[in-house]
């Protein structure tokens, strides 16, 4: 990096949203409860994870496994790669927040100090869910690169708002 | 084994490619540089002109975001017009956009649990005993 740049890094995020039409209550519970959670999660082939385990509360950790397809570079796929995805809840608060580390055993990459918020608002019929998801661009750098990414993705941002 | 091994040497190339991008965005004058040319493309006196530096100065910012590949010169005659080069960037927006889709499946798939008719689902009243996972 050649010129300096005072810049405070924008810690720019990843954030979707979705209505679902059922009471708040039982949309927290449907992530927190792996006997529901397993029924409706996603996975690449459709079949459901083969390992769910929640410890929802602060500090607790969860566990899910799902065999998939492992395309994470445009270069290779393995359709039989066992994905882990696993972190712990750093704020739990029934029925409206919920915050968790991220971790998931991409090929070729390094464990990322990622963190998922999703919150549960009132809405007309039903529940706003919306999911934050920060870490994604910096977990994946060596030390002192993660300025660039942060920046890289404000630029990213503002090219999606043309 | 040896697919293994191609997949790593290609996830390094790309990371590395990602580096250099993001050194050369690491400044607010390159990166304003940039926004300006995702409305359309300009010649090097149209970039320098809302900055308060020399000609030579958004020449030699040009040429950092040219060897990240963010950006190609095209000469006509005299005048160098400048325009964005998006590959490198779209390598990292890939990451965003990979998890973007992820999560909007993954809340499809929620409100789809949700929307069966059937009551296939917990009722969330009563306390289920846990399943143990395979």
């Amino acid at each position: 990096m050649t010129t300096s740049d005072a810049n405070t890094p924008v810690e720019l995020s990843l954030r979707v949203s979705r209505f679902i039409r059922a009471p708040r209550e039982r949309v927290f519970e449907a992530w927190t409860r792996p006997e529901i959670r397993r029924k409706w999660w996603l996975t690449n082939r459709g079949e459901g994870p083969t390992t769910c385990e929640i410890d929802a509360r602060v500090g607790g950790k969860y566990l899910l496994k799902q065999i998939g397809s492992g395309a994470e570079t445009p270069h290779g796929v393995d359709d039989d790669y066992e994905w882990i995805i696993e972190g712990e809840f750093t704020e739990f608060e029934p029925p409206q927040r919920l915050v968790f580390t991220w971790k998931v055993n991409h090929p070729g990459e390094p464990a990322g100090d990622e963190r998922v918020t999703i919150e549960f608002d009132e809405a007309d019929g039903g529940t706003e869910v919306t999911i934050t998801h920060e870490g994604i661009l910096s977990s994946r750098l060596r030390d002192g690169t993660e300025k660039g990414w942060t920046k890289l993705l404000e630029l990213q941002a503002e090219l999606m708002e043309q | 084994m040896a697919g293994s091994v191609y997949i790593f040497n290609q996830v390094v190339k790309y990371i590395s490619q990602l580096d250099a991008t993001f050194a050369a965005l690491a400044d607010p004058t390159r990166r304003a540089i940039l926004a300006r040319l995702t409305q359309r493309d300009a010649t090097v006196t149209e970039l320098a002109e809302p900055f308060s530096v020399s000609l030579p100065a958004i020449s030699k910012h040009l040429r950092v975001l040219e060897r990240a590949g963010l950006l190609k010169q095209d000469r006509e005659g005299r005048i160098r017009r400048c325009r964005l080069e998006a590959a490198p960037m779209k390598a990292a927006a890939e990451w965003i956009e990979r998890y973007r889709r992820f999560w909007t499946q993954q809340l499809d798939a929620l409100a789809e649990y949700f929307e069966q008719p059937d009551e296939t689902q917990t009722d969330a009243s009563k306390p289920l005993t846990q399943e143990e996972p395979s």
